[in-house]
Parts: structure tokens; sequence; C-alpha cells
């Protein structure tokens, strides 16, 4: 079980077979034939993508979000805004595809560092995510990630910061 | 000769007869005039009291169309459960109604959201205790609930 006080550990095979139950659930439950239908994209055998808006003084930014399903259940999967044409957030130059979120559940960091980590990193600061952890974030145990959890509560967790007054627009990019 | 007709008694009895007549004809379509108009006047009753009760019978049929079904999905257990609510209760009345619905206990964690198709769910938790009605008006959600779990980060 996830814990506040513990660094997950990774396991692929554990991730994609994760996957591999998940996405069917997931589709039932959004009565969703494909990922295609709602729009998710997925690439090699244990990576999702998901796209996600926000609307902020009237303008929508349009950001994709990657989730890595890297460990078992006891853990959320990786959770991180990307590039959209790279799939990738290189810290110090994509800043620009980040949305400043800054709600009670999640926050968003472009370069998040901590004495749990070698190298700054974007930190989706939700405990829904797997980086929450792996930076020894620490919190109220009351939400901590539980093994029956999907990632359906991931982007349900992300998606309630989005619709809510504590999206402020896209991040501004990082300076040439 | 003329007037020797008119004054013929047999002729003026009969002539009194007449007018007798003309009296009681003028009278019975008084009378029947009246009967129309009372007539008609019931006629106009019954219409006002159908019209009525019809109206009685519509503000019953919206009390019933208060009654509307309403859709819950649990996000982490996957379950699902559709049932009839009044739309003048409020979102934590219909919310602890759904977990007898979807037959699933309350966790601390629970929180309660509105789906948005296409979009980002809704958070409702600081809308509990508003009736779905309200809710509604304000486009916060519409028969649409997920119970999501509760996550942290701040």
């Amino acid at each position: 079980m996830a814990s506040h006080n513990l660094q997950p550990t990774l396991d692929l095979a554990a991730g994609r077979l994760v996957f591999d139950e998940d996405l069917p659930r997931a589709l039932a439950y959004h009565e969703a034939e494909s990922p295609q239908a709602l729009g998710w994209r997925v690439v090699g055998n244990r990576t999702l993508l998901v796209p996600i808006s926000g609307m902020h003084a009237d303008a929508r930014e349009d950001y994709l979000l990657r989730l890595d399903f890297v460990t078992g259940r006891d853990w959320p999967p990786r959770a991180q805004f990307v590039n959209p044409e790279t799939f990738t957030y290189v810290v110090g130059k994509d800043t620009g595809h980040l949305p400043q979120l800054t709600h009670p559940e999640v926050q968003v960091h472009p370069a998040y560092r901590s004495q749990a980590i070698s190298l700054p990193i974007q930190l989706i600061c939700c405990s829904a995510t797997f980086e929450y952890y792996d930076v020894l974030h620490g919190g109220d145990d009351k939400i901590l990630w539980q093994a029956r959890d999907t990632f359906l509560v991931t982007l349900a967790a992300i998606g309630r910061g989005m619709a809510s007054e504590h999206y402020k627009g896209r991040h501004p990019a990082d300076a040439a | 000769m003329d007037k020797g007709k008119d004054d013929d008694p047999l002729i003026e009895a009969a002539l009194e007869h007449l007018d007798e007549a003309e009296r009681e004809r003028a009278k019975a379509r008084a009378l029947r005039a009246e009967a129309d108009a009372l007539d008609a006047k019931a006629d106009t009753e019954v219409l006002e009291a159908e019209r009525d009760l019809e109206k009685a019978k519509g503000h019953d049929g919206d009390e019933d169309d208060d009654d509307v079904k309403v859709r819950f999905r649990h996000l982490a257990e996957h379950e699902k459960a559709k049932f009839s609510v009044d739309e003048d209760m409020t979102l934590q009345a219909i919310w602890d109604q759904a977990y007898d619905e979807l037959e699933i206990e309350r966790d601390e964690r629970d929180v309660l959201q509105a789906p948005v198709e296409g979009g980002n769910p809704v958070s409702l938790m600081e809308h509990l205790a508003l009736t779905l009605k309200q809710a509604r008006h304000r486009d916060l959600c519409k028969r649409d609930f997920e119970i999501a779990a509760r996550t942290g980060g701040a």
C-alpha cells in the first residue's frame, strides 16, 4: 500500500499488467469502445496520452497529460504534462506546455526540487501521481492512493483542479 | 258595422283570450330565455370547474415531474445506479441515498463531482446544501454524478 514515508519501486511488468487490466475497465466506465473515442492515445504498452483542457478568462487552453504505468497497484501511475509534439517534458524548455494550477488537491510545479531526487522534475503534486510519493512530499494519510484505485482517480483529481478557479491559464513559456 | 263587431261580446271575449294567450306566450319566452341564461351560466361554471380540475391535475403532474432520474457512478468500484429523486432534495441527501442504491459503503475519501462530457468534472463539495433544482439552475450539474476519491498535494 502507498505510504508517505516510502518511495515507490519501479516494476514495469506489473505496470503493464495494471494498464492492461485498467484500460478496458476505464473504457467500460465511460461506455467507450476505444481510447480514441475518448480522445485518448495509447503509446507502447504502458503509456496513455490524455488531452486535458482548461478555461481561464474566457480562453480555452489545451494540454496533453501523459500517464506511464511503471509500478503495481500499490502506487499510482506517473503523470506529467508533456509537449504535444515530443510527448516528453524537458525542465527549462517545455514550461509553456504546463497549466498554472495551484489547487488544494493538485499543484503543478515546472521544476520541483527535493532531497529525495537527484534532478528537478515536473511535479504534478497530487496523491494520485507516482511522483508525489517519489519526492517524499508527505501529507495526510487519509488521501493515500489505494490499491483499488485506477488512473481514473488521477484524471478526476486533475480534472477537478482544472475546472476550478485555481486554474490560472497557461504557464508562461521559458525564455529563449 | 265594424264597430258593431267590436262590440260583440263574443268577439271581445275572444280578443281578451287572445291577449291573455299572447301574454302567456311572452311569459313563457321570458322564462325560456331565463332558463337558457341559467343553462349557459351552468355550462360556464362546468367549464370553469373542468379547467380548475385540469389545473389541479396539472399541478399534481408538476409535482410528479419534480421526481427526476439521476445516475451515479462510483469511480473506484466502477459501479453504476439510476434512481429517482425529488428535485427539492439536497445534493447531500441524494449523495447519501446513492450509497444505498450502489450498495457501496461510504469512504472518508469520497467526494461528489459532476462529470462534464468532453470536459473536466466539477466538484460539488462546496454545494452540497443546494437542492438538485438549484444546482441545475446554476449549471453546476445535470443528472449525472460521480463519487470520486479526494486526493491532496497542496
